[in-house]
């Protein structure tokens, strides 16, 4: 046999591809993630609850369930939440619209009011459901769809306004929620519109209008504009106590932080240290060294789903990459931002690491679709 | 995807790793620029773990056989911990009712201090609850997860299983701990212990290090009562004073061979589970009625201990020593005889004697079995001021006598310049000064010991927390009274004072008892309202006494017998009868203790003795005694 039949018979024998990499990196940073609840939670879950793994454990049970849904998911293929049905010749992606919708509706009419917002639906032993973490996926499915269907359409100011419509209903439920989850929402939109278009310029005036909304926002939710008041003097604001104690975190942990568990500002400093704080005690307990490796695990994360973006099979699979990448990373930023007091506070949890369980299942089944996509490229490459 | 979308794509990918480079720019600039600042933060609003105060447990107070008379048992304080409560819904309705239950808190009430103390972490709801409803609460907490957001802190409350017995010998301890009054404030020191603390700091390399000091308790005390003895002289008394009214009664029950203290009492105790409650002497009116001085000094004159710091003039009780002083001095033999005409005429005045008629001639040692006073001035005299006042202050009258309680006052003595003929005559029946009844008892005991001046105790062992005995007191001799032989004699006439003289109602059926009446005049001299403490000290058995009783009545309220011994003496045989059993001192069956006094009228019927004082003519000057 010749070197020329050899390298045939390798391109004859087609494989399909599996993106293991990003499997592994979803993987550890979820177990990670679980490590770093535990150290952080069993001081107040022993002194609370008289129970030190109550978080562990239950954050454990959607990772175990979410793992499972992953890969599940990832062996589907992608392409069939927009086609048919076989028996009601419905899309499942209008279902899903459809059904958030409902849920988003729901949350803002029956929702009790605790706090100002409602975000939970309480599912009794189950838990607490938050909608609005489906409802990114579905904006994100529902962009790609749309894009997908005519991305000539984007080249003009129009064809993107026109897809801002379509989502604007969800958006502003979402946003009438939750401003954050509001936020991560339009721009995944506005990522995955921004990537297919072949005309950047309006994107200009985008930014500028997407400025002038929050501004508007700020100004007529005077809750929201404490927050920046917050920001501006986080050592003498009486409500940056939580900031400022993530601050004291991080800059306590140094090069190489105080070691695992033995951080003491999750003792009681930090409230709800194991949700969105838990960047902060990182830095605590890992230091500047660990805090950095983590930020680099996300990056090779955001690299992989770059990678199956550009070449996914179809427009619509490195849509939806685009999108989920998009959504990864603009939580990662905002979470981080918050935390270091870069920008005004927003509660928004590290994707895989932060105590929640939606967040993770809705993370899982995003990292779910991207593998799934990677399945259907064909080859090496 | 177009080659151009993919560009996009990059594009969009490189702009996240600028902003990712960016934040960690930030982290390194937070550590550089705040990191020395806000580390020492971290370090000053630690509260260095759990900085808890252990209790130390305060030491027992224990009677001479080991029963329990005072004791620190652990309560524990019901603390509400809202901000716990408020982490779940789920908690809150479980919880109140659990505390209703339990401790029947007002579950309304309770939400609203909830309401109220939202973010605080410690509510104390109730104080001092027992084990049994802390149990009974952990044990609803056990079956419900729910119930939540309580916990328990210990604490000792101080508790006299006997309330009022011994109130006074015992003392009450005072918020802090602190010990007042009685046993509880002398030996304060060796009852409190050390508190223990459980802590924690940060090493150098800020890892928090936990340390938990044990608290020390404190140690236990022995004392010489017995509860048993106590109750039954505190029961008589009480009897007593059902009959009779009277200011006060001391009874003080010692071992003469050792000095320790058995029993000790007046008639005014209080309860020392709640040492400020007059209401056993006073109504709630009357309590309401009192400005808060008169309050004070009520509670001064309930918690006053009769036994060591009241003083008075001790009357014939004193004879005794008048002899032995006059026999140490070898001034009167057992033989000497004097003769009583009723009175006798000292510096130019009268000064009778109990028997108006005279008691014709008497032995020495009929001068004490008769209570003769003309006698007693003529021993008096023959010892002389310096003599006198020398063995006064011998036998311990005029010092305090350093028992170990709180409030022992000094008596007075008449000063050696001035215990002139007069002075002199009344103090050898002992009237013109005062003593307190620790010390006569404590003098008395060395008479009929052997001489043994034993210092009175109310402590014989001190024990430490872990048992060790670090103190221990089975008697100090401080000083050798009499000799052996004048022991020995007043032994004698102090059995036949009681057997055929003018103590007899003192006799206990079964036990040789031996002993001295007094009856004293008090205060001014008066011949209408004269006031009168009539008294009794005596020994048990008479021929080798094992208990000493000295029964003191302050001030009869009853014109007919207020001036009569004969209460004290049967008082006196009342308790006896009762408490000498419990002292390992039974009946003996034959009697058989054979006097050896050369008596010159042995058939003199004493029963007729008239016991009672009467005033001499001069009016106020020295009294006379029986």
């Amino acid at each position: 046999m010749t070197r020329d039949d050899m390298e045939q018979g390798k391109k004859l024998k087609k494989r399909r591809y599996y993106d293991y990499t990003l499997l592994f990196l979803v993987l550890t940073l979820t177990c990670f993630g679980l490590v770093m609840i535990y150290s952080v939670s069993y001081y107040n879950a022993n002194k609370y609850y008289s129970d030190p793994t109550l978080f562990l454990r239950k954050q454990a049970i959607f990772a175990v369930a979410g793992t499972i849904l992953m890969v599940i998911i990832s062996k589907f293929d992608y392409r069939l939440y927009i086609s048919r049905m076989p028996v009601i010749k419905i899309k499942p992606i209008f279902l899903l619209y459809l059904l958030c919708m409902a849920l988003q509706l729901y949350l803002v009419l029956f929702g009790e009011s605790t706090g100002g917002s409602q975000r939970w639906i309480n599912l009794g032993p189950l838990g607490k459901f938050q909608p609005s973490e489906i409802t990114k996926i579905c904006v994100l499915l529902f962009t790609a769809y749309l894009v997908k269907l005519a991305p000539r359409r984007l080249d003009k100011f129009r064809g993107f306004l026109r897809i801002m419509l379509i989502m604007s209903p969800l958006i502003v439920l979402v946003t009438l929620e939750n401003l954050s989850t509001g936020i991560i929402t339009v721009v995944i939109v506005v990522a995955i519109c921004f990537v297919a278009s072949r005309k950047k310029g309006y994107y200009i005036f985008c930014a500028l209008l997407f400025v002038a909304f929050i501004a508007v926002f700020i100004i007529l939710f005077p809750y929201r504009s404490e927050r920046i008041d917050v920001w501006r003097d986080i050592e003498n604001h009486p409500k940056g106590y939580q900031i400022l104690q993530g601050l004291y975190a991080i800059a306590s942990g140094g090069l190489f932080g105080k070691g695992l568990g033995q951080g003491v500002q999750k003792l009681g400093y930090i409230p709800e240290a194991h949700n969105d704080m838990i960047f902060s005690v990182i830095c605590e307990e890992l230091g500047m060294v660990g805090a950095f490796a983590v930020l680099f695990l996300f990056l090779l994360l955001l690299w992989r789903i770059f990678l199956i973006a550009i070449n996914a099979p179809d427009l619509f699979g490195s849509l939806v990459a685009t999108g989920v990448l998009a959504h990864v990373a603009v939580q990662v930023l905002i979470n981080v931002s918050v935390v270091t007091n870069t920008i005004p506070s927003t509660g928004i949890p590290l994707p895989f690491i932060s105590y929640g369980g939606t967040s993770l299942l809705v993370l899982m089944i995003e990292m779910g679709m991207v593998l799934s996509i990677s399945n259907r490229i064909e080859g090496e490459r | 995807m177009t080659r151009k979308m993919q560009g996009t794509l990059l594009f969009v990918f490189c702009v996240i790793l600028v902003l990712v480079s960016g934040l960690c720019a930030r982290v390194i600039y937070i550590n550089a620029t705040d990191g020395e600042r806000y580390q020492k933060k971290v370090l000053s609003q630690q509260s260095y773990g759990t900085n808890t105060n252990l209790p130390y447990k305060r030491g027992d107070i224990l009677d001479r056989n080991g029963v329990v008379l005072a004791q620190s048992t652990k309560v524990y304080n019901v603390i509400l911990d809202p901000s716990i409560i408020a982490t779940d819904s789920r908690y809150k309705e479980p919880t109140l009712q659990a505390l209703n239950e339990v401790y029947g808190l007002d579950v309304g009430e309770l939400e609203r201090t909830l309401e109220e103390h939202a973010g605080s972490s410690y509510i104390r709801l109730l104080r001092k609850q027992s084990f049994e409803s802390m149990s009974q609460y952990l044990s609803l907490a056990a079956d419900n997860k729910c119930i939540k957001g309580v916990w328990f802190e210990e604490e000792y409350i101080r508790s006299y299983p006997f309330g009022s017995l011994a109130s006074h010998v015992l003392g009450y301890t005072v918020a802090g701990d602190v010990g007042t009054w009685g046993i509880e404030q002398y030996y304060n020191a060796n009852l409190i212990g050390t508190n223990g603390r459980e802590y924690g700091y940060y090493d150098s390399e800020l890892n928090l290090v936990k340390v938990t000091k044990e608290p020390e308790d404190g140690d236990t005390i022995v004392s010489t009562l017995d509860v048993n003895v106590q109750r039954l002289v505190e029961q008589k008394i009480k009897e007593f004073c059902s009959t009779w009214e009277c200011e006060n009664i001391g009874v003080i029950v010692m071992n003469p061979n050792d000095g320790a203290i058995y029993a000790m009492a007046s008639n005014e105790g209080f309860n020392l589970n709640a040492p400020r409650d007059l209401s056993l002497y006073y109504s709630e009116e009357e309590q309401a009625a009192m400005t808060q001085e008169e309050q004070l000094a009520a509670l001064n004159r309930m918690w006053r201990n009769f036994c060591i710091s009241d003083t008075y003039e001790p009357g014939s009780t004193f004879k005794p020593f008048t002899v032995a002083a006059a026999m140490e001095e070898n001034l009167v033999q057992e033989s000497d005889t004097f003769v009583c005409n009723g009175y006798r005429m000292v510096a130019g005045w009268r000064i009778n004697c109990n028997n108006r008629s005279g008691h014709g001639m008497v032995t020495l040692a009929e001068s004490l079995m008769k209570s003769c006073n003309p006698a007693l001035m003529a021993i008096g005299e023959s010892l002389g001021r310096d003599a006198f006042h020398l063995y006064q202050e011998h036998f311990g009258f005029g010092n305090p006598t350093g028992i170990d309680l709180p409030g022992e006052s000094n008596s007075i003595l008449i000063d050696l310049p001035k215990l002139n003929v007069t002075e002199l005559a009344t103090s050898s029946f002992g009237q013109g000064f005062n003593i307190t009844m620790i010390q006569l008892a404590s003098a008395f005991c060395s008479l009929v010991n052997g001489g043994y001046y034993y210092q009175p105790h109310v402590v014989k062992e001190i024990r430490s927390a872990n048992g060790a005995t670090v103190y221990e007191n089975d008697g100090v001799v401080v000083n050798m009274s009499v000799s052996s032989q004048t022991s020995d004699f007043l032994k004698d006439a102090l059995y036949m004072t009681v057997e055929s003289g003018t103590a007899k109602p003192a006799k206990v059926a079964g036990y040789l008892v031996g002993g001295k009446t007094g009856t004293a005049q008090k205060g001014v001299r008066d011949k209408e309202n004269q006031k009168y403490v009539v008294s009794f000290i005596g020994s048990v058995p008479a021929d080798n006494p094992e208990v000493v009783i000295y029964v003191v009545i302050d001030e009869i309220h009853d014109e007919a017998k207020k001036a009569s011994s004969s209460l004290a003496t049967s008082l006196t045989s009342e308790i006896l009868s009762e408490i000498l059993p419990f002292l390992g001192i039974y009946p003996e069956g034959e009697i058989d203790y054979h006097v050896d006094l050369s008596l010159l009228h042995p058939e003199t019927d004493m029963d007729t003795i008239d016991e009672t004082n009467m005033i001499d003519e001069q009016g106020n000057g020295a009294g006379q005694n029986e």
